[in-house]
């Protein structure tokens, strides 16, 4: 499914959307499959894909124990584009990863496997837009949306061209650092959500882990909200994982809903 | 002759000789060996042996597998322990303007020793690597009659690594 069609559909019954992060392989190939049907029990309308990098730096402590489980765990590109084929679900699925493993695999066989498996958005934290014509040139001939971040430190001028060049939605950065669960809603993630003026859907990630913190950023003037510490913690737990990452996705639904 | 982990030092010293009629050596962390396997590197020498990839922002030459997953990187060496190298290193090496090559733990351990006996100057763990490859390319006739080695810092952080090898 494309991503803006998820959007509109949500749009006209005007809901914010819940994006769900896990890391594809944590701690399994099989559970993610088992993982991702219990998200989407819990309401998820597009899941967030990790595909596992060694040196994730855009991810803090938590995701980064997720991403050594799933690599301990056997996950590799080939590994995950076959258990995102084999997932039977119609909402979007988007991978994240980081360019090496990209540039690695060859830009072009990246795009075609994630078409053939289903995968509808591609995001790459360590690659600026300024480097991504390539992947974007890939991108926009095998109808994957290339999907860039923006944070409260982007400048301007950056910021007009990821408007003119995002695709599928714009993920807002809610804060500086890595993503990790937090409690609040920082002044700057509304600011941030203010300043960035599209018609692209913007969804905020980086610190939300409750249904309240969903519905501030949604009430705010966000489409969607997206999360992945907050799922990976009830995934390192290891104590009835399908029912709490059902449990908790229900609670940012809701909160996303109402907002 | 440098050292070269990430690159600074050697890119420093290297700059104002790159346009004149002289050699550079980078020479690398052999650590304890040239072995690598799926997820790690018994040594850190990106461009005696690394791949073309992306790695903090450099499109650059780093130790990696085959899906692109980085190698944990080892040396005796902190400040050489890093699977990738700055770019214009990467470049210079493929191009051939300078010659990639690497010192083992071993050799630098001896080098930091010959330092300190011969000239009473303790040399960083780094430096000796680069030390250590004048003495071994002082026989091959890769050097001409004079050398420069870059001594990129002093030695005193690294004597409680070394005092711990003579146990
Ligand atoms: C004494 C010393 N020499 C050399 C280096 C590394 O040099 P380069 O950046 O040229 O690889 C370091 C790095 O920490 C160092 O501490």
């Amino acid at each position: 499914m494309k991503i803006s069609d998820k959007f509109n559909e949500l749009k006209k019954k005007k809901k914010g959307a819940l994006i769900a992060y896990i890391c594809a392989g944590d701690p399994s190939p099989d559970a993610t499959k088992e993982y991702v049907t219990a998200l989407v029990r819990g309401g998820a309308d597009i899941i967030e894909l990790g595909l596992p990098f060694s040196d994730p730096t855009a991810d803090g402590p938590t995701i980064q124990a997720g991403i050594e489980r799933a690599l301990n765990g056997g996950m590799t590109p080939d590994v995950y584009f076959r258990t995102a084929g084999s997932l039977k679900v119609h909402i979007p699925l988007v991978v994240m990863t980081y360019y090496n493993i990209i540039f690695k695999r060859g830009l072009e066989k990246f795009v075609k496997d994630c078409a053939a498996s289903g995968i509808s958005g591609i995001i790459v934290p360590d690659l600026p837009p300024e480097e991504s014509g390539e992947l974007a040139g890939f991108c926009n001939k095998n109808d994957v949306d290339l999907i860039f971040l923006v944070a409260p430190t982007t400048t301007d001028e950056r910021l007009k061209r990821i408007l003119t060049e995002g695709k599928g939605f714009i993920y807002l950065v809610a804060r500086l650092g890595v993503t990790g669960a937090r409690a609040d809603v920082a002044e700057s993630t509304r600011a941030l959500i203010k300043r960035v003026k599209t018609t692209t859907p913007k969804a905020v990630g980086f610190g939300i882990s409750n249904g309240k913190q969903a519905a501030e950023i949604i009430r705010s003037g966000a489409d969607g909200v997206i999360v992945g510490s907050a799922f990976v913690d009830i995934i390192a737990s290891g104590k009835d994982v399908p029912a709490r990452l059902e449990a908790l996705a229900k609670d940012l639904k809701e909160g996303a809903a109402q907002g | 002759m440098a050292c070269t982990g990430g690159g600074s030092n050697a890119m420093g010293i290297f700059h104002p000789f790159i346009e004149e009629d002289v050699d550079l050596f980078a020479v690398e962390a052999g650590g304890s060996g040239m072995k690598v396997t799926d997820k790690e590197a018994l040594h850190s020498a990106t461009l005696c042996s690394g791949e073309e990839g992306i790695l903090h922002g450099m499109h650059t030459k780093v130790l990696q597998n085959k899906y692109g997953q980085i190698l944990e990187s080892s040396s005796i060496a902190a400040g050489l322990d890093y699977a990738g190298v700055g770019p214009e290193l990467a470049y210079l090496a493929d191009t051939g303007r300078l010659k990639p090559c690497n010192s083992m733990d071993a050799e630098a351990l001896d080098a930091f020793n010959d330092l300190c006996r011969l000239e009473g100057i303790i040399p960083a763990l780094e430096s000796s690597h680069a030390v250590a490859y004048v003495k071994k390319a002082a026989s091959t006739g890769e050097l001409g009659d004079v050398v420069v080695i870059n001594l990129s810092g002093r030695g005193d952080k690294d004597l409680e690594t070394v005092m711990g090898m003579r146990k």
